[in-house]
């Protein structure tokens, strides 16, 4: 071990526990923790602005902010969390021509992440 | 007197306090680097801290590098058609389109590629031009500049500014006149 090596790891043990990331307020339901990563991964904040998502800010799409409060997905369906995770698994199924694409989201990823997005509620 | 006292106290224990802050900060960002504190897979997002230095970075890079770029005063429908062409042959996979889906693995890269139909209203096209022609590093942004003349940047940035609010049936009806060129209507004439 190098004497840099050495310094850093004796001078820094201390520093270790700040290296990681603070929980998130939802962090305890694995569904929405995952959601959000597959909320991430499928880029869906390049069309939508998505609350607590880093960098969803685009309006291309439909705001999903308080989404959990909305009474229609897409103008066509109940806002129910199983429509909502087959609206976005299939959307072309569903609405055919329209923008968002079919991403090939499997049932499990869409569920986490309809499971997320309803569980954005307007603020009290 | 006591007074004078405890103000010496006080910038002194100013002074230590941030010399001190400042070598935990330096000796933290060494052990980042020496021991790979960084959890640099890109299976995971990234953390909001890192998040917010490389976007902001990327974002204030771009905006200064485009101040010495001049666009051109209007986009003819050929250098959009053109643009299309380089567009579909070569950013769809990665950015998809309106009603097109990008590649499946691009999910996996860190950060994912972004859609970029909303493009066009947060960048201008200088921004637009200086992110294609010089690409994005440490993304999956390749510089276009690296292999194409610099006029063909141009044109992609032409076609950008038209797909934005692109209905998904016209970017469908221009890729089948792209793929049979003799049927009337060349790509990107129809509006």
């Amino acid at each position: 071990m190098s004497a840099r090596r050495a310094l850093a790891l004796t001078m820094c043990l201390a520093l270790f526990a700040c290296g990681r990331d603070s929980p998130q307020s939802e962090g305890s339901n694995e569904n929405l923790r995952q959601g959000k990563i597959e909320i991430d991964r499928a880029a869906c904040g390049s069309c939508h602005v998505v609350p607590e998502v880093a960098g969803a800010d685009s309006l291309a799409g439909p705001p999903l902010t308080a989404f959990g409060d909305r009474k229609y997905i897409a103008g066509l369906l109940p806002n129910t969390p199983d429509n909502l995770a087959l609206w976005i698994a299939h959307p072309q199924r569903i609405a055919p021509g329209n923008a968002m694409p079919d991403m090939g989201l499997s049932e499990h990823q869409a569920h986490d992440i309809a499971a997320y997005l309803e569980s954005l509620h307007e603020a009290p | 007197m006591s007074e004078r006292y405890a103000l010496k106290h006080l910038i002194v224990a100013a002074l230590a306090g941030s010399v001190l802050v400042g070598t935990a900060i330096g000796l933290a960002g060494l052990c980042i680097v020496e021991f790979g504190w960084f959890a640099v897979g890109a299976s995971a997002p990234h953390s909001r801290l890192v998040y917010w230095v490389t976007h902001e970075t990327m974002i204030h890079a771009v905006q200064a590098q485009a101040k010495f770029v001049t666009p051109p005063r209007r986009f003819s429908p050929a250098q959009v058609a053109r643009g299309f062409r380089a567009y579909d042959s070569e950013c769809v996979m990665c950015h998809g389109g309106p009603g097109v889906a990008r590649a499946a693995w691009v999910s996996g890269i860190t950060p994912t590629p972004p859609y970029l139909l909303d493009a066009a209203r947060q960048w201008t096209p200088s921004e637009l031009k200086v992110i294609v022609a010089n690409g994005l590093k440490m993304t999956a942004m390749p510089a276009w500049n690296a292999r194409h003349p610099e006029s063909q940047s141009w044109d992609v940035v032409a076609f950008l500014e038209q797909l934005r609010g692109m209905p998904a049936a016209q970017y469908a009806r221009m890729r089948a006149d792209l793929r049979q060129p003799s049927r009337p209507g060349v790509a990107g004439s129809s509006k």
